[in-house]
């Protein structure tokens, strides 16, 4: 589809978490998205200590490191202010102290610039970078899996999603790095886990949560619960008998990934239509679990779908998802004023319904 | 600071959210400004004001010589917002950077509206816990001692014997303190906040450009290093 609008070249601001980033993408006349700069400070170091983020510390470090990093960004891309047509910035979910950091430096930006300012939901980011990658056209079924969120969700167009299915506990990434937490690895977790994983075998039985119900949701407090058991039972554990368990909970992982997808693919089709297109985008740091992906590849190839896993770098936080996003929001016309709060929760799908069960990270 | 240099003041320290432009020479002038008290909501009020104070005053961002932010203490959260204003703002425009402490701001306040009886005073903050954000400063408002976060007793001992008049939040703790030991001291002005005009008045007279302006917490994170939740390993 021809969308004969002209250039735009915006920049990217992220400070919801533990990476301060940020970037340049242009946005062509076709539609297509080049990202001329990415660049992420990751807070790691900061936090390993404390075996996860801890609030106050990200904010502090956003507010020293952010300017220098969109310095950065622009230089890099071989860009000044006045060649940008916006100025993107995560609004939220997230961590409220960061998001404040980068919201008020965005804001001063575009104040300073005289440029359109556009406050971008860190999910519908996410959700969108596969069209930047790979120019997925809309709709399209979403996976989204990170440390603070699990959802399925249909994405009808810029600013229209549905969701179909959420974790009615811990979010994905939040198992993983309460399993490594469990076993003594290294923060964060997620990566050490599949590391681990590859040494073992899917020997030690673990549930499989939420296997088979109508609805697409998750849940995955019990299957922690049961690696903490069954790690307790075989204490001392000995090298093998880590990797096993990484190994077994990983699979259970997977194989729960699958079904809940496999099910949110039929409800797909049913709200889109026999004829739209099949396409599965997989977004959000999990996204990069070499096991979850071949899993859901195999679920792709037998139902018939399109895959799209963005490249790992695009995968974790980063600031050209954020500017692409602000550049499909002002493509579309909509831009935000010098009020736009901070929102540390700012849902994809307003309207859906909780989750029978579901806690607040729902 | 060049004579008639132009400042674009912001603070959100404590519990007032205000910018103010200025413009030095022999009388330095408010060219305009905005404040409002609030507790929480600086974040959304502070971009806002200054679209209005810059339209008041008629100028362009590109008129700004330099750009001013309280650095704290006051509230975590808060110091951060007019400090990440004032970079991404100094980073888009080229103005420099400069910053003083709250307690400062608070003391050339005090002294513009006449509320130290043109003596030395000090400065004390209720920082909550049983502490205060503390300085002494002259009767001009220039600052002695501190900012520092201290227990009132210890704040006691910090005040030299010449010093009775004790303003801000943290005054009346500090007053019971001293009356502990017999001496008398006034707690006045408990509502006193630090305001952007009178940063913008320090700014104005101010020393060196500070390019690279960051927030003075004087408290660390609440965070505790994990502790063992692991299972025993061989």
């Amino acid at each position: 589809m021809a969308m004969d609008k002209p250039q735009l070249t915006v920049l990217g601001i992220e400070t919801s978490c533990d990476e301060t980033a940020a970037s340049v993408v242009v946005r062509d006349e076709e539609g297509r998205g080049h990202v001329l700069s990415n660049i992420v400070r990751s807070q790691l170091d900061l936090h390993r200590r404390y075996g996860g983020v801890v609030p106050e510390i990200a904010a502090r470090a956003h507010v020293e490191l952010l300017d220098a990093a969109i310095a950065q960004a622009l230089e890099e891309a071989g860009v000044s202010l006045s060649d940008l047509d916006g100025i993107a910035v995560t609004a939220g979910p997230g961590l409220i102290g960061g998001l404040i950091v980068g919201l008020t430096t965005g804001k001063a930006l575009a104040l300073a610039s005289r440029l359109p300012f556009i406050a971008v939901n860190h999910l519908e980011a996410h959700a969108l970078t596969a069209r930047l990658t790979d120019g997925v056209p809309f709709p399209y079924l979403l996976l989204l899996v990170s440390g603070g969120h699990t959802q399925l969700l249909v994405a009808e167009g810029v600013g229209r999603y549905s969701r179909l299915g959420t974790t009615l506990d811990d979010a994905l990434g939040e198992a993983f790095d309460k399993a490594a937490k469990l076993l003594g690895l290294d923060y964060p977790g997620g990566p050490e886990v599949e590391k681990l994983a590859a040494q073992g075998t899917d020997s030690i039985p673990l549930p499989r949560p939420m296997l088979g119900r109508t609805e697409p949701h998750f849940s995955l407090a019990g299957l922690k619960t049961a690696v903490r058991h069954a790690a307790l039972q075989r204490e001392p554990l000995d090298a093998q008998t880590a990797a096993d368990l990484c190994a077994s909970f990983q699979e259970a992982v997977a194989e729960v990934v699958q079904d809940r997808t496999r099910r949110a693919m039929g409800l797909y089709l049913d709200r889109v239509g026999e004829d739209a297109p099949r396409n599965l985008v997989v977004a959000g740091g999990v996204a990069a679990n070499q096991r979850l992906r071949s899993a859901l590849q195999t679920l792709c190839d037998a139902e018939g779908f399109g895959l799209f896993t963005p490249p790992l770098a695009l995968c974790s936080d980063n600031g050209a998802m954020i500017a692409w996003a602000g550049l499909e929001r002002l493509a579309a016309g909509l831009t935000d004023d010098m009020h736009a709060p901070a929102r540390a929760r700012w849902p994809l799908d307003p309207e859906a319904t909780p989750a029978l069960g579901a806690g607040v990270k729902a | 600071m060049q004579h008639d240099a132009t400042v674009l003041a912001l603070d959100t320290a404590m519990g007032n959210c205000s910018a103010a432009v200025l413009r030095g020479g022999n009388a330095p002038r408010v060219l305009a400004s905005r404040a409002e008290a609030m507790a929480r909501g600086h974040a959304e009020a502070l971009m806002p004001m200054i679209e209005q104070a810059m339209d008041e005053a008629g100028l362009a961002f590109a008129d700004l010589d330099r750009i001013a932010a309280t650095t704290g203490p006051g509230s975590f959260t808060g110091v951060r917002i007019a400090i990440a204003a004032a970079r991404g703002l100094a980073l888009a425009t080229g103005a420099e950077l400069w910053g003083t402490d709250a307690l400062s701001v608070m003391a050339k306040r005090a002294a513009k509206e006449a509320l130290n009886g043109d003596a030395d005073f000090a400065i004390a903050v209720d920082a909550k816990r049983e502490r205060l954000y503390f300085g002494v400063f002259d009767a001009e408002a220039a600052r002695q001692s501190g900012p520092q976060i201290v227990s009132p007793a210890d704040a006691l001992g910090l005040l030299p014997a010449s010093v009775t008049r004790v303003l801000g939040s943290g005054a009346e703790m500090l007053r019971a303190e001293a009356g502990k030991e017999g001496r008398q001291l006034d707690a006045l002005a408990p509502d006193l906040q630090p305001d952007a005009v009178s940063l913008g008045l320090l700014a104005l007279q101010g020393g060196d450009a500070m390019p690279n302006l960051r927030p003075l917490y004087l408290r660390p994170p609440d965070a505790k290093p994990q502790t063992g939740k692991s299972v025993a390993r061989k």
